[in-house]
């Protein structure tokens, strides 16, 4: 067994190739369009320039947290979720941009993200085995609970009426069939476009519904459009913000385990995870009714989990060579060419590096703190912009951010489709994110329930008999039925209006 | 004469006919058994009780159908209309504007290139949203420079390209 700690991590030749990489990071991270999974893909040849192993490592670890960090910015900011791990924390976090709180709002992300992040890589160094273990008994029954479980958040993440949060989900599901159905290969409701085989694509619906939605309606409604230009920033003071995370230090660690233990199932990434937070978050807070108008625990508990589950994605991808997400999955490619071989011999035979490993990723939520404040004041001057000048913003980076995806034209149409259809959705109060989420778990949903079908023959037993997915059930029936009985008996006014 | 491939002794030439209408009977029940192959990989399928590419979406259709349709019906019973609907007439007269410029502004773009339609229709929107000329033409060289070092200099993102630039 090595140093526990690699103090040569603090030496300036790695700490400054380091912090150049995470600046990268958030600036991939924040220009709609390009995604964390870019910028990873990104560093790594720039890294095979590197002569140390370790440095090349902590360049490639940093960018992937504090690129999914970044998406945080222009969702606040822009209301154009940077990465679709930030689409969860849109909500409130641009609500309260618009009241002058944006930098406030981004701090408090900053730490709760360095806290979430530091408390996945603790998971990884301690639980690692067993949790990647208990991950690896998931099957198609399970993964099928575990959709359910995601879209019953619908609920929860629904403002106002639940019915019509269900039928955004379920307006998301039918849209997530759009494409090659994966388990007979044949294409549905593409109409012979090539580019529908892939199915919707999920950045362009993104930045349609919340970022193109929003132009348009600042076309539509002048009057409410002066009324939040040039909101002065309130600057917070550092003491208060860390009271704010110590105050609700118990939804920051709830949020960062359930991100980790999300991330550490391969295939149900951060931006589930950040959804499936903010869900929970809304059912259990005092404040549940505010959620998605300016709560601050709305945006504590996604930017906490989003990146924990970076971390928890790690614990498949190191004892088993699983990787939990498309950044997982670069990253492992290049450890691979850096000697290190992922499987459950990794922490005897790479002994050394695993420990360079877990210290250059406790060191990366540190340097994070730095970074991200840079990058907070950077993009925190677009606040002080008049807002007509934003929204030009806006209308370019829609543009090219969704065209960037795929270079593809059809992009931007499809953009342009979802922010129509986002203005009337938003008119009839049919509220925006269980659509996201159905879009998001619709492929997982439906994969696993027929692929479950036919493994067991057609038989539904093994979906409620096998004993993780009677957890999974379990814990569904009590997030239905404990808010209620809450409200019932204590008047807890964390449950959404119902219809 | 000995030949290769399935080592038939050919001696003359209605040998070599029959030879080849052999071959073909070889190949005919290759054929058949490759389709009483198929049928089979078929019946498993058809017992392997999925439900098949259009049961899920066909379900969330008829669901989504009746959902709306709740809400319409629900909506007009509670006469939420009214005042707020005549306000959504004016707007959504603005909305088809804003709709169809954006649509030119796309359908352009293959044609003229992206800086350029792009340029014209940020210009149009800051202006629109009530800034100056001055200040929306300088706005948006920023932007467009943005864009231009970003994605072409640094991404070398190919973005469209047409009879200017």
């Amino acid at each position: 067994m090595g140093e526990w700690f690699n103090w040569g991590l603090l030496h300036w030749t790695v700490l400054l190739p380091w912090m150049l990489a995470m600046a990268f990071g958030i600036f991939i991270g924040s220009t709609p369009g390009l995604t964390a999974t870019m910028a990873v893909a990104l560093i790594v040849p720039i890294t095979f320039y590197i002569p140390d192993p370790n440095t090349s490592l902590a360049m490639i670890l940093g960018v992937s947290f504090t690129a999914i960090f970044a998406g945080d910015l222009p969702a606040t900011y822009l209301r154009i979720p940077g990465t679709p791990a930030s689409a969860a924390a849109t909500l409130d976090a641009h609500q309260l941009a618009l009241q002058g709180r944006g930098r406030e709002v981004m701090l408090l992300n900053l730490i709760c993200s360095c806290i979430g992040g530091a408390l996945s890589v603790l998971a990884l160094i301690w639980l690692a085995p067993q949790l990647a273990r208990w991950g690896l008994k998931f099957s198609n029954y399970e993964y099928f609970w575990l959709a359910v479980i995601g879209l019953s958040m619908s609920a929860a993440v629904s403002i106002g009426a639940v019915s019509k949060g269900f039928l955004a989900a379920g307006i998301g599901l039918l849209l997530a069939t759009i494409g090659i159905d994966t388990v007979s290969g044949k294409p549905r409701f593409t109409g012979g476009q090539t580019e529908l085989l892939d199915g919707v694509n999920f950045i362009p619906v993104m930045i349609g519904l919340f970022g193109f939605s929003e132009v348009l309606r600042s076309f539509m409604q002048p009057g409410s459009f002066e009324r939040t230009t040039r909101l002065a920033e309130e600057v917070p003071q550092t003491l208060r913000l860390w009271w704010t995370v110590w105050k609700h230090k118990l939804l920051v660690l709830r949020s960062s385990i359930l991100g980790t233990v999300i991330g550490a199932l391969p295939g149900a990434g951060a931006d589930i995870a950040a959804w499936a937070s903010y869900g929970v978050a809304q059912r259990t807070s005092k404040e549940g009714a505010r959620f998605g108008q300016g709560s601050l625990e709305g945006v504590i508990a996604p930017t906490s989990a989003n990146n924990a589950a970076v971390g928890g994605a790690w614990i498949p991808a190191l004892v088993f060579g699983i990787p939990g997400d498309a950044v997982t999955a670069i990253v492992l490619g290049a450890m691979i060419m850096y000697d290190i071989k992922p499987g459950p011999m990794i922490f005897q035979e790479n002994a050394q590096r695993m420990h360079d490993l877990f210290s250059i990723a406790l060191l990366t939520q540190l340097l994070l703190l730095l970074c991200g404040w840079f990058g907070i004041r950077a993009f925190g001057r677009i606040a002080r912009l008049p807002r007509a000048i934003v929204m030009g913003g806006v209308i370019v980076f829609s543009v090219v951010g969704a065209y960037a995806v795929r270079n593809s034209m059809f992009d931007v149409w499809v953009m342009l489709v979802f922010g129509i259809a986002g203005v009337f959705l938003e008119r009839a109060a049919i509220p925006l994110p269980p659509l996201i989420l159905g879009l998001i778990l619709g492929p997982m949903l439906e994969e696993n329930l027929r692929t479950g079908l036919i493994k067991s023959a057609g038989s539904w037993t093994p979906f409620f008999t096998r004993p993780i997915s009677v957890m999974l059930i379990g814990v569904l029936v009590l997030g239905a039925i404990l808010p209620r009985l809450g409200s019932r008996f204590f008047g807890s006014p964390g449950l959404p209006k119902s219809s | 004469m000995k030949k290769n491939g399935f080592a038939a002794e050919v001696r003359a030439a209605s040998a070599f006919g029959d030879f080849l209408r052999d071959q073909d009977s070889q190949w005919h029940k290759v054929i058949v058994g490759a389709n009483v192959g198929a049928t089979s990989i078929a019946d498993t399928k058809a017992k392997s009780h999925d439900p098949g590419p259009w049961a899920i979406p066909t379900a969330l259709g008829i669901l989504v159908g009746l959902g709306t349709v709740f809400h319409v019906v629900r909506r007009k019973r509670a006469n939420i209309a009214s005042a707020h609907d005549n306000a959504i007439q004016g707007s959504s007269t603005k909305m088809s504007g804003t709709v169809a410029a954006f649509a030119v502004y796309l359908l352009a773009m293959p044609y003229i290139g992206f800086f350029t339609s792009t340029s014209l229709i940020s210009v149009a929107a800051i202006h629109r949203l009530g800034r100056g000329w001055g200040s929306a033409i300088s706005a948006t060289i920023i932007i467009m420079g943005a864009v231009y070092l970003l994605f072409i200099k640094l991404f070398r993102v190919p973005l469209p390209t047409g009879a200017l630039f």
